[in-house]
């Protein structure tokens, strides 16, 4: 596959569901979930130009590197947060957690 | 060196016993009276020494000894104000005369004041009343005589007003300080006068260079000069502070307003009386005999011993003064000595008699008896035998019997206005007639004081059984003082007759600018005989009338006060000549009313209608403007705001809906519309 195009479709496929997840669901981890799959579409569209844009370094590599590492970051901080979520109020569903509402 | 030294003692010793007293007097307590004696005796030694200095130097007749010495004080461009002293005999003889009287009035007031409770101030306002009268006495100049003039009439104030917590002292302080005042404002312009005039405050530099002068400017400025003399010696129209004066502790009515700073009007008037003209000496003569006159009328009709004491001594300063003004100042300094003696012996025997009274009246528990009051005393002889006999020397003394010192000047003043009436004759008649007639009327209220004071039936039985003769310190003095009132203390001489005497020796002879001063000297010579006989008679007829009136009772005294009374003069004498009221009728009247009126124009003018309209026209100007403030500014300017914010607000917080994935969705929503617009450009 020399083109550029199946990487892009992918990657958007792969971010309208991590976004659909994330706007539809209402469990906690399952938004959490969209969002590892948002930041996937990412690392796919990091590597793909890196491939097919005519760079010299491997600049998209690293920092694919990076948002892995992140990623693995985020989502423990994500979890403790989830965690201290259903504490508090019991549940894991974020509709229940509108503190927030003006 | 040592000359200025021992001058300076006259002025640090004093001003010691001040600073030391004001500062530590609370710790010394009853010591403070014995560390006051000793400085003053210091300095009373001090003027002893200088007084033997002073006769040993007066050998040759005609030479002038004298120590002077000037400093600068301070110079501004052209002016230059020097300070400096002046010591000659007569400045000899004063100081003597101050430490002396000085020196005694501390001794008896160690007793006098026991137990008072500003024990250590009082001695502490005496030791700056001598710093300021030592300060006078030694001047060169006539600004730093006024310097200390002033600091004289300072504490004279403090002394007066010296129980201010009683109802009449600080009024007679007050009223003192503001007679004083009046004086001292013409005094000070007559200095400044002679001061442009003649470019010199130095006393002999302006004798010497008033010749140049204008004699009308130079009569107008002798006369301003004299005015404080007026103010200080109590001399008519002045006098009325002086019987009010009386309120400050009895001691201190010795020493300053018998014997010392009421003298020193006269010391003064003795220092500048070389440039005074004689258009000006004459109404020096005239103040002066009206003075002496009047006051002895008013002393008549008083019946407080001490207001007795104080009306005689402005007759006696009268007397000075007249002599002044006649030319005869040896005189007038003469009887300022002898008067400060037995005055001063006076003043301590009534002293000593209040005291006693004041003793039985204490323990008797009664608070309302006034233990100055003569008709309350008589009889003190056998009780208070020292006092009595002090008392009755100072008398005669002061009655001119003869071998007794008054006589011995007051001859001399009254042969120098009748000399001067054979000069000038015309209505100078007045003044000799005016100078017999007090002495006349001196010898009988004198003697009217004893007879009432220590003659006759006790008036109040039980004040009398508990009067006790005073302790030593009070009657040490007295007895000094009443030898020192004796003839033989001023001249060895034992005629009457003959009136030399080692005092005028020593005063010598006194130069005057446009007098001749030999020719006055030998008319006085001439009128001695004549006024000394003349004296003698009308002394013993006051004295007769007296004995007559007051200790045989042969004549009713009511009666003859009727006799008085219908050409008026008893009224006239019982009212103080009705001085105080044409004073309250010309000046507190007008001026409260003057008051009154600018009193009415601020408040009810000024106050209610101009300041209170600008405070109507001010509230009503803040209504309109608080109105547009209120309901425009705030009302729909500022509230307007806010409404409209809370109005969007409320709008705006439905889109609040607390769903994180509703506010995701807005994010994408967003980010497409972005998108779709960078797209477009």
């Amino acid at each position: 596959m020399n083109y550029l195009e199946p990487y892009l479709i992918l990657s958007s496929i792969l971010f309208s569901m991590g976004i659909y997840a994330v706007i539809t669901r209402k469990n906690a981890v399952a938004i959490l979930m969209g969002i590892e799959l948002i930041l996937n579409s990412c690392n796919i569209n990091f590597v793909a130009f890196n491939r097919f844009g005519n760079f010299s370094t491997l600049d998209g590599h690293v920092f694919t590197m990076f948002v892995i590492v992140l990623a693995a970051a985020e989502a423990a901080v994500a979890l403790a947060i989830i965690i201290n979520l259903f504490k508090n109020i019991g549940t894991v569903d974020v509709d229940q957690a509108k503190e927030m509402k003006g | 060196m040592s000359e200025i030294l021992q001058i300076s003692l006259f002025l640090l010793l004093p001003i010691l016993s001040f600073t030391i007293l004001i500062f530590f007097g609370k710790r010394l307590k009853e010591h403070s009276s014995t560390l006051a004696l000793i400085l003053i005796s210091l300095m009373f030694v001090n003027a002893v020494v200088l007084f033997i200095n002073a006769i040993s130097h007066s050998g040759s007749h005609h030479h002038h000894w004298s120590l002077h010495n000037t400093f600068e004080w301070f110079s501004t461009g052209v002016l230059y104000i020097n300070l400096g002293y002046y010591v000659d005999n007569i400045t000899a003889i004063m100081l003597l005369v101050v430490a002396l009287i000085g020196l005694l009035v501390h001794l008896y007031s160690t007793e006098y004041m026991k137990g008072d409770q500003r024990y250590s101030r009082y001695f502490a306002f005496l030791g700056i009343f001598i710093f300021s009268m030592n300060g006078i006495v030694l001047a060169d100049s006539l600004i730093m005589m006024y310097i200390f003039w002033e600091l004289v009439g300072l504490s004279s104030f403090l002394l007066i007003g010296f129980w201010f917590e009683k109802d009449k002292p600080p009024l007679a302080a007050n009223k003192a300080f503001l007679a004083n005042r009046v004086g001292d404002i013409g005094m000070f312009i007559g200095i400044m006068i002679l001061y442009f005039n003649v470019g010199s405050f130095n006393i002999n530099e302006i004798v010497n260079g008033v010749a140049n002068m204008d004699q009308s400017l130079l009569t107008i400025a002798g006369l301003l000069v004299f005015m404080g003399a007026v103010g200080k010696s109590a001399q008519f129209p002045l006098h009325i502070w002086l019987p009010d004066a009386m309120e400050g502790p009895t001691p201190v009515s010795a020493l300053i307003h018998a014997a010392t700073m009421v003298a020193a009007g006269v010391y003064m008037t003795f220092r500048i009386f070389p440039f005074l003209t004689p258009e000006a000496l004459s109404i020096v003569a005239i103040i002066g005999a009206v003075t002496a006159l009047m006051a002895a009328i008013t002393a008549i009709t008083r019946n407080d011993i001490k207001a007795v004491l104080a009306y005689s001594t402005i007759s006696q300063l009268g007397y000075m003064i007249m002599a002044l003004g006649v030319g005869a100042p040896v005189y007038a300094f003469f009887h300022l000595v002898t008067h400060a003696m037995f005055k001063a012996c006076l003043f301590l025997c009534s002293g000593s008699v209040i005291h006693a009274m004041h003793h039985s009246l204490h323990h008797l528990d009664d608070h309302t008896t006034d233990p100055q009051d003569m008709s309350n005393m008589g009889g003190l002889k056998s009780k208070m035998p020292i006092t009595h006999v002090a008392m009755l020397i100072s008398t005669l003394a002061i009655a001119g019997v003869p071998f007794f010192s008054g006589f011995l000047s007051k001859d001399g003043i009254l042969a120098a206005t009748l000399s001067y009436y054979h000069m000038h004759h015309g209505w100078t008649v007045l003044l000799p007639l005016a100078g017999f007639g007090a002495a006349m009327i001196t010898a009988f209220y004198m003697f009217r004081l004893i007879f009432k004071t220590f003659y006759g039936e006790p008036k109040k039985k039980e004040i009398y059984d508990h009067v006790h003769e005073s302790p030593l310190p009070m009657t040490i003095p007295l007895i000094l003082l009443s030898f020192l009132s004796l003839a033989f203390a001023f001249t060895l001489n034992m005629n009457p007759l003959k009136s030399k005497g080692w005092f005028k020796d020593l005063v010598g002879h006194v130069n005057h600018n446009f007098l001749d001063m030999d020719l006055i000297h030998s008319g006085i010579h001439h009128a001695h005989d004549q006024a000394m006989y003349l004296s003698l008679l009308v002394a013993s007829l006051g004295i007769l009338a007296s004995i007559l009136f007051y200790y045989f009772k042969k004549l009713n005294v009511d009666t003859v006060a009727n006799i008085f009374n219908f050409i008026g003069l008893y009224k006239l004498s019982r009212n103080k000549f009705y001085v105080d009221k044409i004073y309250n009728k010309v000046l507190y009247v007008p001026f409260f009313m003057i008051t009154k009126i600018s009193s009415f124009i601020d408040w009810n003018i000024y106050d209610q209608k101009i300041v209170d309209a600008w405070g109507w026209i001010t509230i009503k100007i803040s209504k309109y403007s608080g109105v547009a403030d209120y309901s425009i500014l705030d009302q729909k300017i500022v509230d307007g705001t806010s409404h409209l914010t809370q109005f969007v607000s409320a709008k705006l917080r439905k889109t609040q809906s607390g769903i994180i994935q509703n506010y995701l969705l807005g994010v994408l929503a967003v980010l497409v519309v972005f998108i779709i617009v960078i797209n477009q450009i």
